[in-house]
């Protein structure tokens, strides 16, 4: 049988890095990037190809990666840019996000805006920014979630019923109630759960349980769910 | 209401976008995120945009979205222009800025010669100063001379280009947009230019 090893674009003028254990590394550019343990890089560190961090992570820095991958706990003290972004665990990111596609289960915290084609998050945010993505998807769990500003195409806000990394919270994070709170969300498709939002805007608005918002304008269609609060509604836009 | 100013609400009225698409191309820097101007209203918080800017701005993107990738459009829409230059006969043949006076203010260059946007945005200024009336012919080697020395030292922050005359002589001056200047009783400011406005212009033209 003939093997076929599928080979990743790389410039071979570039190292790879490559680290285990307790580790400390100088940022800059590599061809990859592959850290397992306890540790820290220093500077921006960007990689061609794939970066993969599992453990306990810091980098004094920015981030990019075609495609990064992380379980753990990692911070970012820079901004974060990855063609694809898949992530278990925490992570905190000083700057802003950008992604084709950002995929979290866990927790994120980040203090820049977030930009994505794809946004899908399990778990827990805290966005000091703003949100604005193709397809937004929140699946809340554990604890309240805080996002300054969501926009997009299509915003999704759910509750999760239970999930397979409970365990992970139990000693993690102390629980409260899963609501996203928010100032705004607009979108052309915007279905929302357990959510707070002084505004919501968009063509089809669904707002479902546990949902309190002051002022929602709608184009095209309105649902509420009975359990939910709407303080005031308008139809625009003819 | 600011009548040079345009609610997203407005804006989506009288255009037929959806927010979708709207976010989709500030994403993708096809509208630069100085132009979402953030007000309170009695509705809430609320995004207002330059009104003549924006609705060029979409009414070019809805006419070419079929025709180039999005990524394409941005880069031709993007603030720095970066990769958009031309050969000094393929900006002639564009006609915005007329033969004669390139051949004056740059007799020098060769027909082969390749212009960067800057380089095309100057001679693009100078002449619609020229038939404003406030600038002479043979001031303008001066200007292009001025302009092409300082004009990348604001590095795409917003400036302005002011003309001024003491005794008829003309001078030029770059100053960061929204800084106040004082003169003289001598000089007599002719023109104050936002260069900002000739970069929308002269995107126009070349899109």
């Amino acid at each position: 049988m003939i093997q076929t090893e599928k080979k990743e674009r790389q410039p071979y003028a570039l190292p790879k890095m490559k680290m285990n254990g307790i580790v400390q590394g100088a940022g800059g550019d590599y061809a990859s990037v592959e850290v397992d343990g306890v540790g820290r890089i220093i500077g921006d560190v960007r990689a061609a190809s794939h970066a993969r961090m599992n453990g306990v992570i810091t980098v004094e820095g920015s981030v990019s990666a075609f495609e990064l991958a992380m379980d753990g706990k990692m911070k970012v003290e820079g901004g974060l840019r990855a063609g694809s972004a898949r992530l278990d665990g925490m992570m905190k990111v000083g700057g802003p996000i950008v992604a084709d596609s950002f995929k979290m289960s866990g927790m994120l915290t980040a203090e820049g805006n977030v930009e994505a084609e794809q946004l899908d998050i399990r778990g827990v945010v805290s966005l000091r920014g703003m949100v604005n993505a193709g397809s937004v998807e929140i699946g809340l769990s554990h604890r309240a979630s805080e996002v300054e500003e969501i926009g997009g195409e299509s915003v999704t806000v759910k509750r999760l019923k239970g999930s397979g990394w409970s365990w992970l919270w139990k000693w993690a994070v102390p629980q409260s109630d899963p609501v996203l709170t928010t100032a705004l969300i607009e979108g052309d498709i915007v279905l929302l759960e357990h959510t707070h939002a002084d505004i919501v805007r968009g063509r089809r608005v669904t707002i479902g349980k546990g949902c309190r918002i002051g002022r929602v304008e709608y184009r095209e269609e309105l649902n509420v769910h009975p359990g939910a609060i709407v303080r005031k509604e308008e139809k625009t836009g003819g | 209401m600011d009548s040079d100013l345009i609610s997203k609400k407005e804006l989506l009225d009288v255009t037929g976008i959806s927010y979708g698409q709207l976010y989709r191309w500030k994403r993708k820097q096809l509208i630069p995120e100085a132009w979402f101007i953030r007000k309170s209203a009695y509705t809430g918080q609320e995004t207002f945009f330059p009104r003549e800017l924006i609705l060029s701005r979409i009414d070019k993107i809805l006419n070419l979205k079929d025709d180039v990738s999005l990524d394409e459009l941005a880069e031709r829409l993007s603030g720095q222009m970066a990769g958009l230059e031309l050969r000094k006969r393929d900006f002639l043949k564009l006609g915005i800025v007329s033969a004669d006076l390139l051949k004056r203010w740059a007799a020098k260059d060769d027909d082969e010669r390749i212009y960067a946007f800057e380089e095309m945005l100057f001679f693009q200024t100078a002449e619609a100063l020229l038939r404003a009336g406030t600038l002479q012919m043979e001031e303008g080697g001066a200007l292009l001379a001025m302009l092409n020395e300082h004009y990348a030292k604001f590095k795409g922050q917003p400036c302005d280009l002011i003309v001024f005359r003491r005794m008829g002589a003309a001078s030029f001056a770059l100053v960061e947009s929204e800084t106040e200047l004082y003169f003289d009783g001598g000089i007599k400011a002719a023109a104050r230019l936002a260069m900002s406005g000739q970069v929308e212009q002269l995107k126009g033209m070349l899109v």
